[in-house]
């Protein structure tokens, strides 16, 4: 068994009583940062707003001269795209930006890039899924290597990548940083889709509202409903991913502070009996910094201890 | 179905689905780590 393995047995075993039901790990101070009470009001605007975009797209608002009826699904489709590209994918990159900068390097960041990846995982499919099925009775085809398309699927299979990344067991510090030079590397491909229509003759239309010249093609009760779709699903963005950080802070937190608690009580053993500690790996092998730096500071890292 | 109401409702569906699913893993990790308060007594699970 390796060191990481080791102490992270040691982490999970911890997190257990005597009679093996779950003990807490996290206090009620972090609880209760991590709930403000802004997110629940941001999920009812967006839910809300939702309800109204939806109404007003298919029961209010008139039919397009040129699309028909199949006007309806730009209430939907633009602000989907607005979401996972420029809010999800760009909130990514800043984050990851900020935690490679060191005056601003915090978990916090990588947490944020995170949650924010993954909300705009779930916004970038839902791009294309809406795209193909306005596409198909538009332009005859569900799908079409055209430049817009294939740069969205990209975007998606990109951040897909970063996803599987963060899966790749490392110390948490590790994978801050590479996940964030992934992030970063993956977001050059969003200039690509969106300036995709004005470089390349594209079977794609142009943008609609942010257009080279900045003038929206769409005016009246259309405007309106398309604008309360781009806050309705702005508002959900963020609910989503203020819950997703939740999470993610909660895991990490769980796991480092019981790894702390368990390497704590861990060495009190082995000095009360006299031993030096070994966390199950035999003397030898723990390095004497392992064996200083669990000294007296639960509230160190796993990553600091691990490394 | 049209194309319409299809979009609309694979959009919405996901929408819903995945906020299912955030909130459920949320409650999950926050009986695991935190705990949860019945009747003014805090227990772990």
């Amino acid at each position: 068994m390796s060191m990481t393995e080791e102490v992270s047995a040691v982490a999970m075993k911890a997190m257990k009583d005597h009679q093996g039901e779950p003990r807490p790990v996290i206090d009620d101070e972090l609880h209760r940062r991590l709930r403000p009470r802004w997110v629940r009001v941001t999920g009812v605007a967006g839910l809300l707003g939702l309800t109204a975009t939806v109404v007003l797209g298919l029961w209010v608002t008139p039919p397009d001269e040129t699309q028909g009826n199949l006007v309806r699904l730009v209430y939907l489709h633009p602000p989907v795209a607005w979401v996972a590209l420029y809010l999800a994918f760009g909130l990514a990159a800043l984050s990851s930006l900020l935690y490679l900068w060191r005056r601003t390097r915090s978990l916090f960041w990588d947490r944020l890039a995170a949650a924010s990846v993954e909300v705009g995982v779930v916004f970038n499919a839902l791009t294309l899924a809406t795209g193909m099925l306005w596409g198909r009775p538009t332009w005859g085809v569900w799908w079409t290597w055209d430049a817009r398309l294939t740069s969205t699927a990209l975007l998606l299979v990109l951040f897909l990548g970063y996803l599987a990344l963060r899966r790749v067991p490392a110390a948490p510090e590790v994978r801050a940083r590479r996940c964030a030079v992934a992030a970063i590397v993956a977001f050059v491909d969003v200039p690509i889709v969106h300036f995709s229509v004005v470089w390349w003759q594209t079977l794609h239309q142009g943008a609609t509202v942010l257009n080279p010249d900045l003038s929206p093609t769409i005016h009246g009760s259309m405007a309106w409903t398309l604008l309360l779709g781009f806050l309705a699903m702005t508002a959900v963005f963020v609910w989503m991913v203020s819950i997703r950080y939740r999470i993610e802070t909660l895991a990490d937190e769980a796991v480092t502070r019981s790894l702390a608690t368990a390497l704590a009580e861990r060495w009190a053993e082995d000095e009360a009996s006299g031993t030096a500690p070994t966390f199950g790996l035999g003397a030898s092998s723990v390095p004497e910094e392992v064996v200083s730096a669990t000294r007296g500071d639960p509230q160190m890292s796993v990553g600091e201890i691990v490394r | 179905m049209s194309y319409i109401d299809s979009g609309y409702a694979v959009c919405l569906a996901t929408l819903a689905l995945y906020a299912v699913v955030l909130v459920a893993r949320r409650r999950r990790i926050e009986r695991e780590a935190v705990g949860e308060r019945v009747g003014g007594r805090r227990r772990w699970r």
